[in-house]
Parts: structure tokens; C-alpha cells; sequence
């Protein structure tokens, strides 16, 4: 009899023990995820101060556009937590393509190739900033299924596994899903 | 499983010429030797002899910029390395992937598929290829290039197996894009396209987006359209349950 019991004691702690690694495994994917999109969020932030710099004064270009990047820029980086930083981003994506939107009325636009490429990198760096995102709310779909759902439920809340915030950073640069 | 059915065929050939000239044990070891040291090599170097077969030249960054962008942002999306690119030159709107893993793939498209597709129908096709990186598929199917693409050898590999794999991919490729009609509406074009894929001539006109193995004596052509309804789910039926998603 004492047997059985230390048999199913033991089942129980492999159990618990593998449960365990699962759910670590799974945040930190998350963790890597984020990483991931953090290293695109802050290239475009430096790309940013750079764009403006090269039109600095150059009267063609709105500096209204101009001036509410910058200043969605910064939101962006003081922003805490995935969620409001995911709406920051949103800000700062619409915010780029406005000073694209003033250029070509401007004469001397063929003549700014900086801001041209700089303006080419910024938009790129916003898809991958979008493709980093999808990775980043893949993992964490997954992490979060895992701690609701049983068995994993039952180790999540004792052992503080909280669920995760979504980037849902609101990109219409990709087409948007069609549901058919 | 290939592989395997491979070095046993090679050692029972290697057997046979052994026990016919006399020398018993020995054929066998070499038939065995021969068999590992061709499976190991058609392993190692498999993508780079399918890409061989098929002219592929790298695509250079500058000159394939929309290709390059839109690997890099699948690859980042999916969580993969990013492959190689190669291009080749063909009307036929076409694309392949191979490779031993998802470290050492390497993707391939027609020059006319770069312009025969928009860019969302180009990116669900790309996300096909990838998702067969992903899932290995790539290693079955070069593999099945370097073992079997000798002319004598004829179709070892199951229909049914290439079929299911297929439909994986479209539905990985959705669930990579977030937008199925890309990938829709970029097989109804490959449908409709009449052109036939030149340089997949011979061993590897199996590995363009269409399923394996090919009988080479198909007189050289790569058809393609007819190797649809030959080894693989016609694109019908795939557009079919890809509507239904």
C-alpha cells in the first residue's frame, strides 16, 4: 500500500515538475518575442530624429507633420507596458506617413534622396515592426492558453503566472483580414 | 523512410552484383558503404544540387528588394532564419523551397511569378514556401532529388503523402499572413497561367510548389500543370479549402 502511494506521489511531482518547465518555457518565449520587436521599435526611434534632422528648416516640409512625429516619438518611448505602448506605435505609424503626404508638392523634393531613404527605412522598419508584433501575440495566444486552461491553471496562480497584454498595434499599412 | 528504402535497395543491388561475381559479404558492406556515404551527401548538399538542376541564380538584394522585404518580414513573423534567395529565369510564375533544415533552406521563384504577382499574392506564396521549411518538407523532398532523380528510377514517393503536405502549407501560409485571399488569389493566377516551367526539366520539376516526384521521361517538359492532377491536389481543390477558412 505504501508502495502505490510513493508511486503516485512521485507521477504527481513529474507531473507538477513538467507542467512547470511548460509554462516557463512558454513566457519565455514571450520574453524573446519582445526582445525581438523591441530591437525594431527602437531602430525606428533613432531613425525618427535622424528624418527630421534632414529637412530641419527646409520650409517645403510641414513642420506641423513634422513636430507631431517627434512628439509621438517620445510618447512612444516614455510609454510603460505592452498595451500602451502598442497604441503609442499606432501614433507614431500614422505619424510617419504624414510628412510623406506634404513632400512632393515641395521643388526641391527630388533633391532630399536622405530623407527619401531615411523615410523608406522608417516605413520598412514599421512592416517589421508589424511582423515582429504577429510573433510577439503568437507566443503570448499561447502562453495564455496555457495558464487557463487545466492543467496549467492550476500551477499558474499559486506560482504567479500572470496572463500577458496583446500588441495590438493598429498597422493599416497591411491589408487587414478578411473574414470570408 | 526514403532513405531508408534507398540504402536497402542500393545494398540489395550491391548483395546481388556481390554474390553473382563471387564475392558474398563483401558487395553487401560496399552496397552498404556506398548507400551511407550517397545518403549522407544527397543529405548535405541537397539544396544546393536542386538549385544547380534548376539554373537559380541569387537574388541580389538591390535588384529584388520586394523579395527580400517580404522574406525577411514572413522569416521575423514566423520566427525562422531567414533563407536564401535565388531566382530563375522562366515565364512560368513558379516558386520552390529546399534545404536539410530551416537553418540551410534556400527559396527560389520564376522571374515570372516576381511579375505576374502583386505583392500580397507573392507573399502567400512565399509563406507556402516557408511554411514547407518549417515542417521539414523540404528535407523529404530534395532528399527525394539526389536519391531517386537518376532517370531509371521512376515515382517512389507516395501521392498521398506530397498531397497532404500541400494543403498543410496553404493553411500554414494563412495562418502566417493573416489573409487568406493573397494566397487564393495567387493560385487562381497560376491556375489560369498556361506557361510551363522550362528549367525544372528533369529531377526537380517536382519541387516547384507542387508536390513530388515526377517520372523524368516525361519528355523534359516540367509540366507542371499536368503534374497537378498527376502526384499532387489539384490547385481546385486547394483554392477550394482555402475558401473555406
Amino acid at each position: 500500500m505504501g508502495w502505490i502511494l510513493l508511486g503516485v506521489v512521485l507521477v504527481l511531482v513529474l507531473g507538477a515538475a513538467l507542467l512547470y518547465n511548460g509554462l516557463v518555457t512558454a513566457h519565455r518565449r514571450t520574453d524573446s518575442a519582445w526582445a525581438q520587436t523591441e530591437v525594431q521599435l527602437r531602430r525606428r526611434h533613432e531613425l525618427i530624429p535622424k528624418l527630421v534632422d534632414t529637412v530641419q528648416g527646409d520650409a517645403a516640409y510641414e513642420s506641423e507633420a513634422l513636430e507631431a512625429l517627434t512628439s509621438a516619438c517620445a510618447a512612444a518611448i516614455t510609454a510603460d507596458g505592452v498595451a500602451e505602448r502598442a497604441r503609442a506605435e499606432s501614433v507614431v505609424s500614422s505619424a510617419v506617413r504624414l510628412p510623406f503626404a506634404e513632400a512632393p508638392a515641395s521643388p526641391k523634393f527630388e533633391a532630399n534622396q536622405s530623407f527619401l531613404a531615411l523615410h523608406e527605412e522608417l516605413l520598412a522598419t514599421g512592416g517589421r515592426i508589424a511582423y515582429a508584433g504577429l510573433f510577439y501575440n503568437d507566443t503570448v495566444s499561447r502562453y495564455n492558453t496555457k495558464i487557463e486552461s487545466i492543467p496549467g491553471r492550476l500551477l499558474a496562480r499559486p506560482l504567479n503566472f500572470r496572463a500577458l497584454e496583446y500588441f495590438e498595434a493598429d498597422d493599416t499599412s497591411r491589408p487587414m483580414r478578411v473574414d470570408a | 523512410m526514403l532513405v531508408v528504402s534507398f540504402v536497402a535497395l542500393v545494398v540489395a543491388v550491391g548483395w546481388s552484383a556481390g554474390l553473382v561475381l563471387g564475392f558474398g559479404v563483401v558487395g553487401l558492406v560496399v552496397g552498404g558503404v556506398l548507400a551511407t556515404a550517397a545518403s549522407v551527401g544527397a543529405w548535405w548538399k541537397s539544396d544546393a544540387l536542386a538549385l544547380a538542376l534548376c539554373s537559380a541564380r541569387p537574388a541580389d538584394e538591390a535588384g529584388h528588394a520586394r523579395f527580400h522585404n517580404l522574406v525577411e518580414g514572413l522569416c521575423i513573423a514566423g520566427g525562422l532564419p531567414e533563407p536564401r534567395l535565388y531566382v530563375v529565369l522562366d515565364d512560368a510564375p513558379n516558386a520552390m523551397a529546399t534545404g536539410r533544415n530551416p537553418r540551410h533552406a534556400a527559396i527560389a521563384v520564376t522571374t515570372g511569378l516576381l511579375e505576374k504577382l502583386n505583392r500580397v499574392e507573392l507573399e502567400g506564396v512565399l509563406a507556402h514556401e516557408l511554411s514547407h521549411v518549417k515542417s521539414y518538407d523540404t528535407l523529404v523532398s530534395t532528399l527525394a532529388v539526389t536519391l531517386v532523380g537518376v532517370p531509371t528510377r521512376g515515382r517512389l514517393t507516395p501521392c498521398a503523402v506530397s498531397r497532404r503536405r500541400e494543403l498543410l502549407a496553404d493553411v500554414s501560409s494563412v495562418a502566417l499572413t493573416r489573409y487568406p485571399p493573397g494566397l487564393i488569389s495567387a493560385l487562381e493566377k497560376l491556375r489560369d497561367d498556361a506557361s510551363v516551367v522550362r528549367s525544372g526539366s528533369r529531377a526537380t520539376a517536382h519541387l516547384w510548389i507542387e508536390p513530388p516526384l515526377h517520372r523524368v521521361g516525361f519528355g523534359g517538359r516540367g509540366a507542371w500543370p499536368d503534374r497537378l492532377f498527376d502526384t499532387g491536389p489539384p490547385l481546385d481543390e486547394r483554392i477550394t479549402a482555402l475558401r473555406e477558412l
